[in-house]
């Protein structure tokens, strides 16, 4: 074989090999923990994560979705109580973080069912009893099934994404159907930008991932009230190297809060009471029309 | 999680010792800050297929796939020159100059292509006559985005025998860049500063 050809062919195996992607990193993206037991057992919730259930039997559906894939996703529809104080049909979409699975993220659901709305929070695939394994497309796949799920109850839904969950809801915001708000916390800019926070050079999120997760790119798209939080002591998506992107991509009605002492996890937490007002106001603002 | 850090001179070792005229050699290196891997403590590992041809006796020239881009679906290469300055004399080191592309393109995606100018100094001392080497120098790295500049300085060791060679090579990756809250949890960062990695790598020459 001639030198040129023998070159040629090396590099024609080269590609074919690239093109295969043997490897992405993607699996990083995610921490999802099975569940052997049942949800939300009393003990696992006080000893894991200091929480107690307090949603009444009969205020709580175990529901079971399909995914696209055809993989059984698990959720919970937490409904407003008959003497809740804002007694409207609002239904808040959580879409959960990166990590374990929907136990880790009851107390917060209970903070947005204690406001007086419903919420329905469900786990991704490979996450608490779901079937399957996470993916960038099986996290948008799944998040359109909740949401589905959600538009059968109801036609008045904000979604609210926390960290991972941010490219959830923005993905269904952007791509799927405007809500009639949307609540960020803690949200990361995209895939690209965690990849320049850890080697510092600028290269394409592509380049290790496959997931299609960009806060910033689908936040231009969405023209629905916009609610962002971010700790300002968050050690993991660092303030300032993420919310100030998403931020300013972001289009009008928009509002933010950058919290004094927070970290990525606490921001209920900190805010408190606040944390109650915040969000109300917000959403009688944006989506009741009620000045506060 | 842990996401590759290509940062300045990772995955390469230095090419301390002109290969001479006519001659060539292939070297596999594996370089990266310390961080956790698959739940160990270890260079990430970024590794690089190097061949050199030395055009005259103080000029090599280099080219590199960068095999761990190609298993993430991507292809990385680098290509430049080492000038090697002046040989060793006295306490003087001998000096030499290496300025190299790195150019990289996710498949599938042509504006995903970029490429990034790299220049490094090293300084040698030979040891044992002249078939080891203890050297020492800096790699810097230029980009568009902040941060603009990335500098790598390192200290390594040149073992020869024979027709092979290993090179040890330890280094602090972007030194300049405050490294104590990032994605990545490197393992060594002083006073929370970059991140300190290992790199080796083996080399024939032929």
């Amino acid at each position: 074989m001639k030198p040129k050809i023998k070159i040629f062919a090396f590099f024609a195996v080269l590609a074919v090999l690239a093109c295969q992607r043997p490897y992405s990193l993607d699996d990083f993206l995610f921490e999802p923990v099975k569940l052997n037991g049942e949800y939300l057992d009393a003990d696992d919730l006080f000893h894991d994560y200091g929480c107690v259930n307090i949603v009444p039997d009969s205020q709580l559906q175990f529901i079971t979705l399909t995914s696209s894939n055809e993989n059984k996703i698990y959720g919970f529809f937490l409904s407003a109580g008959p003497d809740s104080l804002t007694p409207v049909g609002i239904t808040i979409l959580y879409c959960h973080g990166n990590s374990t699975n929907i136990n880790r993220y009851w107390k917060r659901v209970e903070y947005l069912w204690r406001m007086g709305y419903n919420v329905f929070i469900f786990d991704y695939q490979g996450y608490g009893k779901s079937e399957g394994s996470p993916s960038g497309q099986a996290l948008y796949d799944d998040g359109k099934a909740a949401l589905d799920y959600v538009k059968s109850r109801t036609d008045t839904i904000v979604y609210y994404g926390w960290s991972l969950g941010s490219y959830v809801a923005t993905h269904l915001a952007a791509d799927i159907e405007h809500p009639k708000a949307l609540i960020l916390e803690s949200a990361p800019a995209s895939v690209e930008a965690l990849l320049r926070d850890a080697g510092l050079v600028d290269l394409p999120g592509d380049y290790v991932a496959q997931a299609d997760f960009d806060n910033v790119k689908r936040i231009s798209e969405i023209g629905c009230p916009l609610f962002m939080m971010h700790g300002l002591a968050d050690d993991y998506v660092v303030f300032e190297r993420h919310f100030p992107y998403i931020w300013n991509a972001a289009i009008e009605p928009k509002d933010s809060l950058s919290v004094i002492g927070a970290v990525h996890d606490n921001v209920p937490e900190i805010l408190g009471v606040r944390y109650d007002q915040l969000i109300t106001d917000f959403i009688n603002r944006q989506v009741r029309k009620i000045n506060p | 999680m842990i996401i590759i850090f290509l940062g300045s001179g990772c995955g390469t070792i230095a090419s301390v010792r002109p290969i001479g005229k006519g001659n060539s050699s292939l070297s596999l290196s594996s370089a990266g800050p310390v961080a956790s891997v698959f739940g160990i403590d270890m260079p990430i590992p970024y590794a690089v297929l190097r061949y050199r041809h030395g055009l005259n006796d103080n000029t090599d020239f280099h080219c590199g796939l960068h095999a761990t881009m190609l298993y993430l679906g991507n292809i990385g290469i680098d290509v430049g020159l080492t000038k090697h300055l002046f040989l060793q004399s006295g306490w003087r080191p001998a000096l030499a100059f290496e300025a190299s592309i790195y150019a990289l393109y996710h498949l599938n995606e042509v504006s995903s292509i970029r490429a990034f100018p790299e220049a490094a100094v090293f300084a040698r001392y030979d040891l044992l006559g002249d078939r080891h080497a203890v050297y020492f120098g800096s790699h810097v790295l230029a980009q568009y985005t902040n941060p603009y500049i990335i500098i790598a300085p390192f200290l390594g060791f040149e073992f020869n025998i024979g027709h092979f060679g290993l090179n040890l090579e330890g280094k602090w990756y972007a030194p300049t860049e405050d490294t104590k809250y990032r994605v990545v949890d490197y393992k060594i960062k002083p006073f929370n500063r970059g991140a300190v990695g290992f790199a080796w790598g083996v080399s024939y020459q032929f």
